[in-house]
């Protein structure tokens, strides 16, 4: 969670002057945290969802979808409005943040959830009551109606006319249509957001290109797709890097009782984390095209990329001391379990000096590693006020910790709470409806419970995890994708080879089957109904909710019902304006995003994730 | 010719200890297994491993047999303390003699090494004491038993399991403690009638599901567990007289620390 801060930008050099200083001061203040947290054991579980929405605005009469570029206006409005009202906070309340790409608003409960009585199936309706707020608050002008979206990506987000701009939000429609928009327009206006998308950019010495297959139906001209330098054949470009991390995402946050669960917890998350893309995939059209990718998180690691050449490899090491083999944003760079030392099998380099450091300080191996890989990376902003701390004050280690963002997050405890140690989950994509995320959230919840009952273990060489990352983003991969994972998910460190390991579709890791070696795999929907049935206190209501919670999913793998992304490339394939040339036009984003909202907003049933059997 | 190896024996007592690191359940595959099948298995490990050592001259004179699986953990690790622990016991009894389920509660009782159970369920099977056909009656002489154990303070709360709307409101105008729990079967009622849901919400009793079969030993399944562990003509006349399910929750974790089955079979030698 980002939360802003106010104060004086330094420049880039000035930053980069300042880099070593922020990296040293915030490995003093994490060794300091440590020491604080590292015993710390939290009894209670506890888990939250953060759920990222999208600003839109609709006018039926000129039939045109804009995405809002004001998430900032809105924040104060609706803690207002929801503070005035006890009524409209529920028992957990609500909590909102701003987001980096301008259109996006993140929610997320007030309070964590935990485990009893209710709570695992309260998420659902404190979604709902977050989307009743939101809603609340957004005002319409000059016949146009705002809405909120959980939507993952806008169609036409990057092409022209598609967006409202924070000063023209009370402008007619008709003066938008040729309107220019500045990048610092899509970007959230507070200093940090400016600094992190735009310094890896400099850092890097090379203009970001996001390049994104597009599909090819029957009419598409491949070559005709994009006239931009750095095109690939057959590629969209995104021109810019917000566009590619302007993409909405559903994430799930679950404390461990320890250090030592906690890690646990991170270790199974890591494989799951490209199990969960294709099941929730909902991103299929980026930047007017659709695309040979089902998911956004394509688009996140190049947006994000701040390596220069020498760490790429590109040119011999001079200035800088690492090769680095991944963007900051990306896949998991390792397990943080000493039982699984052998399986991070993928090079990723970190500050000897200072892993030693770590380990000197008591930090077992991995752990150690994992943090010193972290303090590679140089700030990517630095606020005046901020550059000489107190003693008792951490934003330098929370610059760093916060803006190495991995598909699992292993969050350290912040010092003065009674916060335990947590992984969170970043793959999904949100779902349009409030049924279908807190379906997606409650689905990982049991999952970690489940792990952490039966004593599972997921875990395969991290060079694996990648390669199956790579497969989980493909178009139909919830069909068509074949995936290395574990046979036996029963804990036996002795046999971690990759014998354990076959390739298996997604509908046979969920729920179960033959895999291509003949073995049977049992399937983690089994495994949690496992799990649910030797909890011997959960009502009846409550069974029945959980139970279409996780047939959703079931029903998603197994191809019963259709992923938002398969359902989105079918309603584009049987509009009349499409003409099968992969280019999703102004009429068809203004039909794809009213039913969207419509769905979204539960003014008409969610048709398309029911399932008759 | 064969000859029985435990000819004397009229009743037999089986404890599984801990299961939850059992490796038979955990080598279920793709369809759930029932709750019966789970048992079974169970028992299968514990005689597995306790009729390897076992002294047979001894056995052959003994009326009365158990067999044990030592525990090895407590129930509760250090860091915890009894209140964050949670102990549900379900007592599906086919024997409805008073005394035989005070034997069967102590015997969890002193299993668990606590001297309070969180949850008691009661579920009295179609056909207690093997001749009878169930009535209210042994349910409720039953329930006198446990109500005096929930005075003692060894038990928290009581409940029933598979009563239909008419049976619940009996028991409950009955009863000195009422039931707070009504744990039905998912698969035998997937629907909640209505009667039923509007009297337990009216009573402020909860509905939770389980997925135990009616009888969940049935005659014929134990003895042929005596079949394969012991003989054919050990396996002659057994009949369930109850089976009791114990779990030790973590509350705040949702985390079970202890699952086992206590099982007591009998039979009339006379009838062999």
């Amino acid at each position: 969670m980002v939360v802003p801060q106010e104060g004086t930008l330094l420049s880039w050099e000035d930053t980069q002057k300042y880099a070593d200083h922020v990296r040293k001061q915030g490995v003093k203040q994490f060794i300091r945290i440590y020491h604080k947290v590292k015993d710390r054991s939290c009894e209670t579980f506890k888990w939250g969802d953060e759920t990222e929405h999208m600003l839109i605005s609709l006018d039926h009469s000129e039939r045109k979808a804009f995405l809002l570029l004001n998430s900032m206006d809105g924040i104060p409005l609706v803690q207002k409005s929801a503070s005035k009202d006890p009524r409209f906070c529920g028992e957990y309340g609500s909590f909102w943040v701003t987001e980096l790409p301008a259109h996006l608003i993140e929610s997320t409960p007030g309070k964590p959830f935990e485990l009893d009585g209710t709570s695992l199936t309260a998420v659902e309706a404190n979604m709902k009551l977050r989307r009743k707020q939101i809603n609340s608050v957004l005002r319409s002008h000059h016949g146009r109606l705002d809405a909120c979206l959980t939507l993952s990506s806008f169609p036409r987000n990057g092409c022209k006319g598609a967006r409202i701009p924070r000063k023209h939000v009370n402008s007619p429609t008709s003066a938008l249509q040729d309107l220019i928009i500045a990048t610092e327009e899509l970007i959230c206006p507070f200093p940090r957001y400016g600094a992190v998308i735009r310094n890896p950019e400099k850092r890097r010495g090379t203009e970001v290109a996001i390049n994104v297959p597009v599909f090819k139906d029957e009419n598409t001209d491949l070559s005709q797709v994009s006239e931009h330098e750095a095109a690939k054949p057959g590629h969209v470009v995104l021109e810019v890097a917000v566009l590619g991390i302007g993409v909405a995402a559903l994430q799930v946050t679950v404390q461990g009782s320890d250090l030592k669960e906690a890690k646990y917890i991170h270790d199974q998350f890591v494989p799951l984390s490209p199990i969960m893309m294709p099941v929730s995939a909902a991103a299929p059209i980026r930047q007017g095209f659709l695309t040979e990718w089902d998911c956004r998180w394509g688009t996140l690691s190049p947006a994000a990329d701040c390596r220069t050449q020498e760490e790429m490899g590109l040119k011999p090491l001079e200035n800088q001391h690492f090769r680095i083999p991944k963007s900051r944003m990306g896949t998991a760079n390792g397990y943080l379990s000493s039982v699984n030392a052998k399986l991070n099998d993928s090079y990723f380099p970190f500050d000897e000096e200072l892993y030693q450091q770590f380990v000197n300080e008591g930090m077992d191996i991995l752990f150690a590693r994992h943090m010193a890989r972290q303090f590679i990376r140089d700030p990517l902003y630095i606020l005046r006020e901020r550059l000489h701390q107190n003693e008792d004050e951490s934003d330098h280690f929370e610059n760093i910790a916060g803006t190495n963002w991995q598909c699992v997050r292993f969050k350290v405890p912040p010092e003065n709470s009674d916060i335990g140690w947590r992984a969170e989950f970043r793959t999904m994509d949100t779902q349009l409806t409030d049924f279908e995320n807190a379906a997606y959230v409650v689905f990982m919840v049991l999952l970690s419970k489940t792990i952490v009952n039966l004593k599972l273990d997921f875990t395969m060489p991290i060079s694996r995890v990648d390669e199956n990352m790579e497969i989980a983003k493909l178009r139909n991969a919830v069909r068509e994708g074949e995936f290395y994972f574990r046979k036996d998910p029963y804990l036996n460190k002795e046999r971690s080879d990759e014998t354990v390991i076959c390739k298996m579709n997604i509908n046979t890791i969920i729920n179960g089957g033959a895999t291509p070696e003949g073995a049977d795999f049992i399937g983690l929907i089994p495994l949690i109904n496992r799990y649910i049935d030797s909890m011997k206190d959960i009502d009846k209501e409550q069974r029945s909710t959980l139970n279409d919670y996780l047939k959703l999913i079931s029903d998603r793998a197994a191809g019963r019902v259709k992923t938002t992304a398969q359902w989105i490339r079918d309603f584009v394939d049987q509009h009349p304006g499409y003409k099968h040339d992969s280019v999703i036009s102004e009429d068809i984003t203004y039909d794809l995003i009213k039913l969207c909202s419509d769905i979204s907003n539960g003014t008409k049933e969610a048709l398309h994730i029911k399932c008759s059997t | 010719m064969e000859v029985p190896r435990i000819p004397q024996a009229s009743s037999l007592i089986i404890n599984s200890g801990n299961v939850i690191n059992f490796e038979c359940l955990k080598k279920r595959k793709r369809i759930a297994q029932s709750t019966t099948e789970e048992l079974k298995d169970c028992l299968k490990t514990v005689l597995d491993s306790r009729l390897k050592t076992i002294n047979w001259d001894e056995e052959k004179f003994k009326t009365s047999l158990e067999f044990t699986v030592p525990c090895c953990n407590p129930a509760l690790s250090d860091e915890q303390t009894r209140e964050d622990l949670k102990v549900t016991v379900k007592a599906m009894m086919c024997n409805a003699d008073p005394e035989v389920i005070v034997d069967a509660i102590h015997r969890v009782l002193k299993e668990l090494d606590t001297d309070i159970i969180d949850v008691l369920l009661l579920s009295v099977s179609e056909k207690p004491n093997v001749i009878e056909t169930f009535h209210m009656d042994h349910l409720k002489t039953l329930w006198s038993v446990l109500e005096r154990m929930v005075d003692k303070g060894q038990i928290k709360t009581l409940g029933v399991c598979d009563l239909e709307k008419p049976a619940l409101e009996e028991l409950y105008n009955w009863a000195k403690v009422k039931p707070s729990i009504d744990q039905v079967n998912e698969i035998s009622c997937c629907i909640i009638p209505p009667d039923l849901n509007a009297f337990s919400k009216e009573k402020k009793i909860q509905l939770l599901t389980h997925g135990d079969a009616l009888e969940i030993l049935p005659a014929e399944d134990f003895q042929e567990l005596m079949k394969e562990s012991f003989s054919d003509l050990d396996a002659q006349g057994w009949h369930t007289s109850w089976v009791l399910r114990y779990t030790a929750l973590i509350r705040c974790r949702g985390v079970i620390t202890r699952k086992g089955y206590t099982v007591r079979a009998q039979r009339n030698l006379n009838n062999i």
